[in-house]
């Protein structure tokens, strides 16, 4: 790796506070209000045990890592002479559909609430071809951009949540009491799912950031307040809509951004917020791409070249317009098939690979 | 040098965007022609919806709101029809700013509206919905006002006129679907249509009195059916007991049986459930406290008079207990929670409510209610006498 793919640690942290806005609009709150209810807005805190627990695992596996290596690096290490192409195969795989899935996503955010009357295909192949540009470039590239955006969404992030937390009713949110722990443990499943995908991003993307004795405590100080804005984006919410008309609403964010006037006099401005939003749906997707071409380059060097990559990208906009063609096919990938394959790939496979790997001495 | 090259080629394809061009958007539409509508009005019909619009002072209309209604199976459907014959204007319906409901068509049930208004890319869920009293949502929408104004203003009014006063409170669609979600009832709050107090402006008498929308309290929403109405005397009651108030004037006689105005200045309540050992609940008390001032006295000099300002204070307190109480009547007798008092019980014990059997809403027509009220006379505003 070149001098000119390095970026900083505070860089990446930045990168990953931009990218988590694109999951966490998706099943946030409305994933955890059905499971968690009125307490939903809690489970953001009653998830950051376990992924201080997570990330303090990343930091245990990174540390493993040589001068330039990231997760497909230590991946590949892990699994070993015979099981190396398996695995980053499987997770190249898994990145680009998850790319894909995140642009057919990003067009369905579009539609519902900006574009009634517009296609997918339109959003799916112009952001694809765009996170497929800049995937071929440098890592640094992206993150720079990360950083960059961060006050402007952070700002647009904050304005909205405080016009909103103004016109909270408290009623909707309270009482929480003791017979909300258990429904509040199960909606923090959203939670981990969210922050997980991109934790496991920031790892892949952590072979740019030189390799320094560094204390975790920057990471724990970053998820405290990641939680935090979760928890104030759910609370505006649930306090503006309750729980029931929460968790039948799509994106309850955007309804609430509609719904907003501005110093008395500015509204309507959802369409503004919604267009905000690729930025961190631009990022993630090249973030991927990247991601897996790295991980085919290490099966193969010419497999991560940019006619590669090329084709990755062109791979990728094709599955996203093929991918879930009506809404319930839409939700149920959304909501079931990938938090379970992204839960598994973080929560077990790379658990799993560590401690093999630890075991058979190869990490 | 290529990567400058390719990126200025880029911005080049992508200036045209910017300059606004109808070809290049589907959804592009024209300022100057749309017919930007802010008062919707639902009815009932045979087999479907009648829809009502009405425009505000329009750009092309030089100050003539735009009056239009249709009949079709559903609300989009009559949208459309309606579109289709406003062959010059755009309808545009993404500043609908209050959605008026005939009291016919909340009787059979408010359902299907609101769930249009939930998916509609259009509303807002925080767009007010009114209850026309007594009337339908189509003669306020086509009948209130003439030709220089509408119901958009008559209702910009009583907006105006509802969030700074203590007896009634804007509901809007989100609160309605959250409340009959939450507690199985809603208030909605109610407008009349009545002959305005301005004499006609044209035609003289012979063209009969301009109509107007006039606040009226509150419609009562069980399941999704109007069930009863509070009107906007006892809606006074409803602020205190949500917590929720803000002036308005009280009619109550002094001692010598004088008429007296008093401005209630600020108010609510405080609710603490009374249970049983068993841990079942029996009751509620209430106490409501209320601070006012009075506005006309009838007779002056009465300031400083401590046993009539303390007389004026029990009847202060006893007209406010009629008002609180008959809100908490008619919540028990129609089993309707719209008070949310569940919640509150809720609120005060967690663990209770919990294990309440059966449902506070079943328990609610027998529950035992002990109403207090407390009030003060801040200032009777007297000129001779000094503030009290």
């Amino acid at each position: 790796m070149n001098g000119h793919d390095r970026y900083g640690r505070r860089q990446l942290f930045s990168f990953c506070a931009v990218v988590l806005l694109t999951p966490a609009l998706r099943l946030f709150p409305s994933g955890a209000v059905r499971l968690a209810g009125r307490a939903a807005w809690l489970s953001p805190p009653a998830a950051l045990p376990l992924l201080l627990l997570y990330f303090l695992f990343l930091c245990r596996l990174l540390s493993q890592r040589g001068e330039g290596e990231g997760l497909a690096e230590l991946l590949a290490r892990a699994a070993g002479a015979r099981g190396r192409t398996a695995v980053l195969l499987l997770s190249a795989l898994w990145l680009l559909f998850y790319a894909a899935f995140l642009l057919r996503s990003g067009a369905d955010r579009f539609i519902t609430t900006v574009y009634p009357h517009s296609s997918p295909p339109v959003f799916v192949v112009s952001m694809g071809l765009l996170g497929a540009w800049a995937a071929l470039g440098s890592g640094r590239s992206l993150v720079r951009v990360g950083r960059l955006v961060l006050p402007l969404l952070g700002g647009i992030l904050a304005l909205v949540l405080f016009t909103a937390l103004l016109g909270v009713k408290k009623e909707l949110l309270l009482p929480v009491s003791g017979r909300d722990l258990a429904p509040l443990l199960s909606g923090a499943l959203p939670v981990l799912d969210v922050f997980a995908a991109v934790l496991v991003l920031g790892a892949f993307l952590a072979r740019g950031v030189p390799k320094t004795p560094g204390s975790p405590r920057a990471g724990g100080r970053w998820l405290l307040g990641a939680c935090l804005g979760l928890s104030l984006q759910a609370a505006a919410v649930l306090g503006s809509f309750g729980a029931e008309l929460s968790a039948v609403l799509t994106r309850p964010f955007f309804y609430l951004v509609r719904n907003l006037v501005f110093f008395h006099s500015l509204e309507r401005v959802e369409a503004l917020v919604v267009s905000f939003w690729v930025f961190p749906d631009f990022l993630m997707v090249a973030a991927l791409l990247l991601s897996a071409r790295r991980c085919l380059a290490l099966v193969r060097p010419a497999a991560g070249g940019r006619a590669a990559g090329v084709l990755c990208g062109l791979g990728v906009i094709v599955c996203g317009c093929l991918l879930a063609p009506d809404a319930q096919s839409l939700s149920l990938l959304s909501e079931r098939l990938i938090p379970a394959l992204n839960m598994s790939f973080a929560f077990l496979l790379l658990p799993g690979l560590y401690l093999s790997g630890r075991l058979r001495k190869r990490l | 040098m290529k990567r400058t090259l390719l990126s200025l080629t880029l911005a080049l394809f992508l200036l045209p965007a910017l300059s606004g061009c109808a070809g290049l958007y589907a959804n592009v539409r024209e300022v100057e022609q749309l017919l930007v509508i802010q008062t919707m009005g639902l009815d009932g019909g045979e087999g479907g919806v009648r829809l009502s619009l009405a425009s505000g002072a329009g750009i092309k209309a030089a100050g003539s709101p735009t009056r239009l209604h249709a009949s079709a199976p559903t609300v989009s459907a009559a949208i459309e029809q309606i579109r289709s014959r406003a062959n010059e204007d755009d309808l545009f319906c993404a500043h609908v700013g209050h959605v008026l409901i005939g009291e016919g068509a909340a009787e059979s049930g408010v359902d299907a509206f609101l769930s249009y208004i939930c998916r509609s890319r259009d509303l807002r869920l925080s767009v007010p919905l009114y209850l026309v009293r007594g009337g339908s949502a189509e003669e306020a929408v086509l009948g209130v006002g003439d030709e220089s104004y509408g119901i958009c203003d008559a209702l910009d009014a009583a907006d105006a006129d509802v969030r700074l006063r203590g007896d009634g409170r804007l509901t809007s669609a989100a609160e309605i679907v959250s409340s009959l979600a939450r507690c199985g009832s809603a208030l909605i709050c109610a407008v009349e249509y009545r002959p305005s107090a301005e004499e006609a402006r044209s035609g003289g008498a012979a063209a009969g009195p301009v109509m107007t929308v006039a606040p009226a309290g509150y419609g009562v929403l069980k399941g999704d059916r109007l069930c009863g109405g509070i009107d906007r005397e006892q809606a006074v009651g409803v602020g205190l007991l949500l917590n929720d108030t803000g002036p308005c004037e009280l009619l109550v006689r002094d001692r010598e049986g004088r008429p007296v105005t008093l401005t209630l200045e600020r108010g609510g309540s405080e609710l603490r459930p009374l249970w049983s050992d068993a841990g079942a609940l029996e009751g509620l008390e209430i106490s409501v406290w209320a601070v006012a001032s009075a506005a006309e006295l009838g007779v002056s000099g009465q300031g400083g008079d401590s046993a009539w300002e303390d007389d004026l204070t029990a009847r202060l307190e006893a007209e406010l207990a009629r008002r609180v109480g008959s809100v908490l009547q008619l919540s028990r007798e129609l089993g309707a929670d719209f008070l949310d008092l569940g919640g509150r019980v809720e609120r005060a014990d967690p663990r209770r409510f919990a294990a309440l059997e059966p449902s506070f809403g079943d328990l609610l027509p027998d529950l035992r209610l002990r109403l207090s009220v407390s009030g003060r006379l801040a200032h009777t505003g007297d000129i001779r006498g000094g503030s009290a």
